[in-house]
């Protein structure tokens, strides 16, 4: 498993005015759960792409294990996408296979087994519905057994019960595989479902305004009344502290009841 | 008791079960039914053509429209005492080797063009000049450089076709979906597997385009090739069938080749086809949606 330790000076494009994220300090423990939930345009997607590798880093650092990433540390590292992006000219076991060849196809059916797709290897992924490709991301993702794992927005634009079956599939192979995991998303309960820790942007350019533990036991469910009032509190407290008008230290006593 | 839609989703399972081997007999036949009605559907044309030429060579009754029958004899004289099957494999055999040469060729310029935007921009030009060159002209150059040789006849072939082949390719290129690469980065994948298995696959409707225009165009360049320097293939006898107004000939050999060009087309090009759209993936580019 893998530490992630970012510190990012700032991000900009040629093609926008503004920087798209501000100074920005994280760090993730190994097997650790931290989602980060923002704004739209605030660069989530972009610090996702810094942290695979995709996107440059200007000015700052990224390191796995106090590796800096310009170094090739040797780390496996999975990203589950907005979008599935599989091969649609190849089939879902080939897709698998793409990533690891040399994978045996008992292990192939044992992961399709493990994310709801029994027997569906052979078919293309025009073949398959919205949900079912996204869990052909998902069992690509662990295929690798990564040592962190990037989600972004993963079950955006699904309907609440495929949505709901995929967090929980997520959440099994989290367990099983311990990996450490950075989940960008836009869905607060799914955010508090799933993590150890939430990190709130502030607009654009992103900088971290909240870090905040969850120690809500687990399973966590919406209907739970811990639950209900930990997202009640943030949500009349997060458009504040988005103007400005909440410090951290005022929240962390909001918050304190709940625990 | 079970609920009535209960009882008829169980049963619909336990038929399907049952009745699977028998439901994909039916769609093979299906599938073998529906080609034969195409063929015949493609053949209907064909046969009304040759009836009314056959009853306008016969109202007219002149030499340089003979009738259907005169040029099916010919032709089966060509083949039986005449060395048709000689002058057509040599014929096949240059249209074979000029256009691997130009699809090879074509695909990795066309692929460098369309990845690299300054290497494009440096190469348009000449791109265009290589696109309206008449073939002609490239033909004789190539035999008033080269000589009147097999590799001139060749190379003047490939000249030819390249730049279509660059044009389509490079089109491809500069539409592949980055968001798939990206993948192939973050997994790691070898420059290698990346190229043949993610990168290739996105362009071969674009290929497979360049090759299916590609192969009507070389072959009729061919022929002009053979005719104009070479002392067999049916270019060639074409020139000679000429220089004796032999139009029966002449028509004789064009019905061999279009023969062979169509069972290219029916064993080659169009499985080719059928594998490239798999996943529904069309030849024609991009996806069915």
């Amino acid at each position: 498993m893998i530490k992630l330790d970012v510190d990012i000076q700032g991000k900009s494009f040629s093609n926008a005015q503004n920087s798209v994220l501000g100074h920005l300090a994280l760090n993730v423990a190994r097997g650790e759960f931290v989602s980060i939930v923002g704004p739209s345009g605030t660069g989530k997607s972009t610090l996702l792409n810094m942290i695979a590798g995709l996107e440059s880093i200007d000015c700052g650092s990224i390191s796995y294990n106090d590796q800096k990433l310009e170094d090739k540390p040797a780390c496996r590292l999975s990203y589950i996408f907005q979008q599935p992006r599989l091969m649609p000219w190849l089939t879902v076991a080939e897709n698998l296979r793409l990533v690891v060849p040399e994978v045996a196809d008992s292990e192939i059916e044992s992961i399709l087994n493990k994310v709801g797709l029994k027997g569906k290897s052979a078919l293309y992924p025009k073949e398959l519905s919205g949900g079912m490709q996204r869990r052909v991301s998902i069992a690509r993702a662990f295929l690798i057994r990564p040592d962190i794992l990037l989600l972004d927005e993963p079950f955006v634009s699904l309907d609440e019960p495929n949505a709901k079956r995929l967090r929980s599939t997520l959440f099994d192979l989290w367990i099983e595989h311990k990996t450490t995991v950075v989940f960008v998303t836009h869905d607060l309960n799914e955010a508090i479902q799933l993590s150890d820790r939430i990190l709130f942007l502030s607009s654009a350019p992103g900088e971290i305004i909240l870090d905040r533990e969850i120690d809500l036991p687990r399973p966590r469910l919406p209907e739970d009344i811990h639950f209900q009032n930990w997202k009640k509190q943030l949500l009349s407290q997060y458009p504040k502290l988005l103007e400005g008008k909440v410090k951290q230290a005022g929240l962390e006593s909001l918050f304190g009841d709940h625990r | 008791m079970m609920p009535n839609n209960e009882v008829s989703s169980f049963q619909c399972g336990v038929d399907n079960k049952n009745t699977e081997p028998t439901h994909n007999s039916d769609k093979r036949f299906m599938g073998i039914k529906k080609q034969s009605r195409g063929f015949v559907r493609g053949m209907i044309p064909l046969l009304v053509i040759l009836l009314i030429w056959q009853s306008v060579s016969l109202f007219l009754n002149n030499d340089n429209l003979p009738s259907v029958a005169e040029v099916f004899l010919s032709l089966q004289s060509q083949l039986i005492h005449g060395d048709m099957l000689h002058h057509l494999m040599v014929t096949l055999i240059r249209v074979a080797v000029s256009f691997s040469i130009a699809m090879l060729l074509g695909v990795a310029i066309g692929i460098v063009m369309g990845a690299f935007p300054r290497i494009n921009e440096a190469g348009d030009s000449i791109l265009v000049i290589a696109l309206n060159v008449p073939a002609l002209v490239t033909i004789i150059l190539c035999y008033v450089w080269f000589g009147l040789v097999e590799a001139a006849a060749i190379a003047a072939v490939a000249v030819n076709k390249i730049p279509t082949v660059v044009v389509m390719v490079r089109e491809g290129a500069r539409v592949i979906d980055r968001d798939l690469l990206q993948v192939a980065q973050v997994f790691k994948l070898s420059p290698s597997r990346c190229f043949f298995k993610v990168y290739l696959p996105q362009l071969y409707p674009f290929i497979m385009a360049s090759a299916r225009s590609g192969l009507s165009l070389i072959w009729k360049i061919v022929l002009v090739v053979e005719m104009l320097g070479r002392s067999d293939g049916v270019g060639f006898q074409l020139g000679t069938f000429f220089h004796f107004f032999d139009i029966a000939g002449i028509l004789a050999y064009t019905f061999a080749f279009a023969a062979i060009i169509l069972v290219i087309e029916g064993l080659i090009m169009r499985p080719l086809d059928r594998y490239i759209a798999r996943g529904n993936y069309r030849s024609t580019g991009g996806f069915n949606d």
